[in-house]
């Protein structure tokens, strides 16, 4: 393989990954339910005695907060 | 000429090819004064949201590669440890076991479905209108 047919590989494949990006990615993304982009709290627990524990949003798009005390 | 532009395209191509995701863990001071350290920007809204804190200054972060049955601890200074596990992942989602620990013992328990860039928030009570805050977010 000759270093011409090597940088002509690479500039089609350059080509083909940002016709990727372009079209075919944006819309992956934006077909993805809301879902994806929610964090859940599976399970929470106090490994201690005497502490109490408070958990703020079981299924969230801004955060999951856990708080102990 | 040619061979520089070759090892440009090789180069270029590497970098195009997708990134593993990284696990992010930092702690930090919650605070009403003081500026709030970049890396920790969008963490800000709902901190402020539930304690009313807006100041959030980094005490120190780590970053890892994640993989799936990897287990990671990290010693904060202030004398705490966080340990996370990811459990199982997918294209979006990560499962999490999380558990912190202090000097005297540990502290809780967790299990979470984390959505990339949706951090995961523990916070310790309010003492002088300060909270230590624990930050787990996958990027």
């Amino acid at each position: 393989m000759t270093v011409r047919t090597l940088v002509t590989l690479g500039g089609i494949c350059l080509l083909a990954a940002a016709a990727l990006m372009a079209f075919v990615l944006p819309r992956e993304f934006s077909a993805l339910p809301e879902e994806a982009f929610r964090s859940k709290l599976l399970s929470v627990s106090p490994s201690r005695d005497g502490v109490t524990i408070k958990a703020r949003s079981t299924d969230s798009t801004e955060a999951v907060i856990i708080e102990w005390r | 000429m040619l061979k520089s532009a070759a090892a440009f395209f090789l180069l270029s191509l590497g970098c195009l090819h997708a990134d593993g995701d990284v696990l992010w863990v930092a702690s930090a001071i919650a605070g009403t004064e003081g500026k709030t350290s970049s890396s920790l920007e969008e963490v800000v809204a709902p901190v402020q949201k539930d304690f009313g804190l807006h100041a959030l200054k980094l005490e120190k972060e780590k970053k890892w590669d994640i993989t799936v049955g990897g287990a990671n601890a990290f010693e904060f200074e202030n004398g705490y440890t966080l340990r996370v596990n990811c459990d199982s992942m997918d294209a979006t989602r990560y499962v999490l076991s999380v558990a912190l620990s202090d000097p005297s013992g540990q502290i809780l328990t967790a299990k979470v479905e984390a959505a990339k860039r949706v951090p995961l928030i523990l916070s310790g009570p309010e003492a002088d209108g300060h909270r230590q805050l624990f930050v787990v977010l996958v990027r």
